[in-house]
């Protein structure tokens, strides 16, 4: 054998030896994510009470939009079918591609959080659903820093590289699926089935556990993860703004359009915000609502009683108890300004 | 541009494509010139200036050192690049530090000078490239080395790409002589670069950076945790400081040899050491050596006729040592913890010196708990001084500490799922790999099965736990 390699020249070694690890590589990552159920896919689009006729009401939003509203009630309520538009993390950017392909209608909904719009909250399948040239363009428009200019078009290359590797850059969704297979593997299943991680959209059963169960330590990793994914900065006024004025122009062309900004944990709040953000945020929502006359806000964010842990089951998702407090708000101001069919 | 990202990977393979393309030794040299520039021009624009100035003023003081006869004059222009250097250095980096410590002092005797403050950017790579042009103009100096006649070879020297931003600190002697004849690196130094380079990516995106997050937020409030999870942030920022660091160098010295420059190694399984000497040759290898030619052993010559030769010695470690420290930054911090390091060193030597129990240590019994103990020692002293090079600040650092060893805190345990086993795999790698031996430079000599698997290990590693927002390089900032 040793002889036989000796024969084969050096580059071709070299050549075999990179194809051989590559190959074996991608099929292991192609293999880890298929075992350990990590996200790949970026829409997850769904239509609420397809059984009605007429005109769906359409609704983008990230998971704060669709954990903390029960668009099924919604649906029966207004008696028509609700159409989701999504994809993880969600902002205005993904959002406007999003509803480019969406079916006709005269009302939409529109879901946006201090989360979604903090331009250094990055969703991860941006670079599937935005165009190059449109990222290009608004981060030359906005005058983004050179950093979150980096951060956003390395996504680009980054999706090439997933056809091969699809785990690239998504290790903490490995560890979090690793981590779903040992428990059910583990003595804790029945602790672990007893509390599982909900799946958005997907069923009526909402999340019913509370962040303010929450130990010290689970608060302080959770937190340090959000901390992590917008390099613990919460900036206003780039590319997601001018999203959100196209988003917003676009959908009030064919109707009404309904601006529901969803709340996010006290906690959250207290602990990674600071004031400049928070009126950069209002701000930037402010001047929105200026730009579109069609456009009419619900402030969920506003609420009182949910200024609480018992509202979120974490740091930014509400749950069941929480969405029984704001879905009928929406609902009320639904009925109050929008004609149903 | 950093090693770890997409756009490095495109501006390599781009290069070694060109280089291809280019047919003799000028265009090659010039090619890497140009590569090296635009290389810093992704960090900075106006600091080019400056490295064109150092490369250019410490060309022509080389050459003029090594025209003139008369020892005084070769001295004075010794002096000038000295002064120069180190004036460049002492503004860019330490002019706030001198001027806030001038402040405090003279606001302490009753003057009233408030807080100065200069807004200087700190050049990237100032301490690398200013360290490697003085230690160049020195050996011209010493006859060690004669100077460079061509000055785009010196200024390749001084910002060549690989090496610029953390080192290695590269000598002259070194380099010089690798541009000479034309370069061009074998399939097997390919193979052993692009081994080493991956092995790299791998302990700073796998380990490294995957180890950041929970790190930094337990060094950002360690008030708030317990006495065994300031134990785990201190080990944690040990296993990320060497496999950030120690990653870059291996990239470094990887995408080096992929070019056909062979590199000293900067790391050799420093936590394996059985004595904090030992620790410092196999740390950072090439600013200990750099401070030991260009510091120490100066300073050894200039205090030999002093009396106490070991006080003097142990006096000498320290200075050097504390310069050490206050070449990471322009803050105490930093000379705390050299002055850690520099008192442990001192102590060894006259522990090796003094030798109390000569009889008992040949005792093999007395040599197994004398290694163990030697080694858990060193440990201990390197995880004390980090404490103080991670948190900024002296009263942090003893803040640190005294919640760390107050046992009864009821501070909140966080047990990260990223410091465990990125602390566990260096633990490992130093127990199980033979601590003097390079095995990326073996790793072509393999037989092909063992390579196909390394390979596959490596990439699949970076592939499923690379991080993607690489946090920038901790030593870039030195």
């Amino acid at each position: 054998m040793n002889q036989r390699l000796k024969l084969v020249s050096r580059p071709r070694q070299l050549a075999l030896i990179l194809i051989s690890a590559v190959a074996i590589s991608s099929l292991i990552s192609h293999a880890a994510i298929n075992l350990l159920g990590v996200a790949t896919e970026a829409l997850r689009n769904n239509t609420y009470e397809p059984e009605f006729h007429g005109a769906p009401v359409i609704v983008a939003g990230s998971s704060l939009t669709f954990y903390g509203l029960d668009w099924r009630t919604v649906a029966k309520r207004l008696s028509r079918p609700v159409r989701s538009l999504t994809t993880p993390a969600a902002s205005p950017c993904e959002l406007e591609q999003l509803l480019k392909d969406a079916p006709p209608t005269d009302l939409t909904v529109i879901g946006i959080s201090l989360t979604d719009l903090n331009e250094d909250y990055i969703s991860d399948f941006r670079a599937d659903v935005v165009p190059l040239n449109q990222t290009a363009r608004d981060l030359w428009n906005s005058h983004c820093d050179r950093a979150l200019s980096r951060r956003m078009l390395g996504l680009y290359p980054l999706r090439f590289a997933r056809l091969l590797y699809p785990t690239a850059g998504r290790a903490v969704g490995v560890l979090v699926g690793l981590r779903a297979k040992l428990q059910k593997l583990s003595a804790r299943a029945k602790a672990a089935a007893a509390d599982p991680l909900p799946v958005m959209g997907a069923s009526s059963e909402f999340p019913t556990n509370r962040l303010a169960d929450w130990s010290t330590g689970r608060l302080l990793r959770n937190e340090e993860v959000l901390r992590a994914g917008c390099n613990n900065r919460h900036t206003y006024q780039g590319p997601k703004r001018l999203a959100l004025e196209r988003l917003l122009h676009a959908a009030g062309a064919h109707g009404r359009v309904l601006v529901v900004v969803m709340p996010i944990s006290p906690t959250y709040e207290h602990d990674m915000l600071d004031a400049t953000a928070r009126q950069s945020f209002e701000a930037e929502l402010e001047e929105m609502l200026r730009c579109e006359p069609k456009a009419h806000c619900v402030r969920i964010d506003q609420i009182p009683e949910l200024h609480s842990g018992d509202y979120f089951w974490d740091l930014c998702h509400l749950n069941l108890a929480g969405q029984r407090i704001a879905t009928p708000v929406l609902l009320e101001h639904l009925n109050s300004s929008a004609p149903t069919q | 541009m950093s090693f770890t990202s997409f756009e490095f990977v495109i501006f390599f393979l781009a290069l070694l494509a060109l280089r291809q393309v280019v047919r003799s030794n000028n265009g090659e040299k010039w090619l890497l010139l140009v590569a090296s520039v635009a290389f810093y021009l992704t960090w900075s624009v106006p600091c080019i200036l400056l490295i064109l100035f150092t490369s250019l003023l410490d060309f022509y003081i080389g050459r003029r050192i090594g025209r003139a006869a008369d020892p005084a004059l070769r001295r004075r222009w010794l002096i000038a690049s000295l002064a120069a250097n180190l004036g460049l250095l002492g503004f860019f980096k330490y002019s706030n530090f001198f001027l806030d410590n001038a402040a405090a002092l003279i606001n302490a005797f009753g003057g009233h000078l408030g807080h100065p403050h200069l807004d200087i950017i700190l050049p990237p790579a100032i301490s690398y490239f200013t360290f490697a042009s003085m230690s160049y103009v020195i050996d011209v100096y010493y006859e060690r080395l004669p100077a460079c006649q061509s000055a785009r070879d010196y200024t390749l020297f001084i910002s060549f790409f690989p090496k610029l931003l953390s080192g290695p600190i590269v000598r002259a002697a070194d380099f010089l002589p690798q541009v000479e004849p034309r370069r061009r690196a074998s399939w097997e130094d390919i193979e052993a670069g692009l081994a080493q380079f991956l092995l790299g990516a791998v302990k700073k995106s796998v380990l490294a950076d995957q180890m950041a997050g929970n790190v930094n937020q337990i060094f950002a409030a360690p008030a708030q945790y317990d006495s065994l999870t300031l134990i785990q942030g201190i080990l944690g920022f040990t296993a990320q400081l060497y496999c950030d660091f120690s990653g870059y160098s291996d990239m470094a010295i990887g995408a080096a040899r992929m070019l056909g420059f062979q590199f000293q190694e900067n790391f050799q399984m420093p936590f394996s050491a059985v004595s904090i000497t030992e620790f410092w040759r196999r740390w950072h290898i090439t600013l200990s050596l750099w401070f030991r030619d260009y510091l120490f052993l100066p300073l050894e010559m200039a205090t030999r006729r002093a009396p106490l030769p070991l006080l003097r010695l142990s006096l000498n470690m320290t200075v050097t040592m504390l310069l050490c420290g206050l070449w990471h930054g322009p803050s105490w911090n930093y000379v705390i913890w050299g002055g850690i390091h520099g008192a442990a060193l001192s102590a060894h030597r006259l522990w090796v010196t003094w030798k109390p129990k000569a009889a008992w240590m040949a005792h093999p019994v007395y040599q197994f708990f004398a290694r163990q103990g030697s080694r858990v020692l060193t440990l201990g002293i390197i995880l004390l001084a980090n404490v103080f090079f991670r948190t900024q600040s002296i009263a942090g650092g003893m803040g640190y500490l005294t919640q760390m060893l107050n046992v009864h805190s009821h501070g909140t345990r966080l047990l990260s799922i990223y410091i465990l086993p990125g602390v566990a795999a260096v633990i490992l790698a130093h127990f199980f790999i033979d601590k003097d031996r390079n095995w990326a430079v073996e790793w072509p000599q393999r037989p092909l099965g063992a390579r196909i698997t390394a390979y596959t290990g490596l990439l699949t590693l970076l592939a499923i736990m690379g991080s993607m927002d690489a946090a920038p390089f901790i030593y870039f900032k030195y």
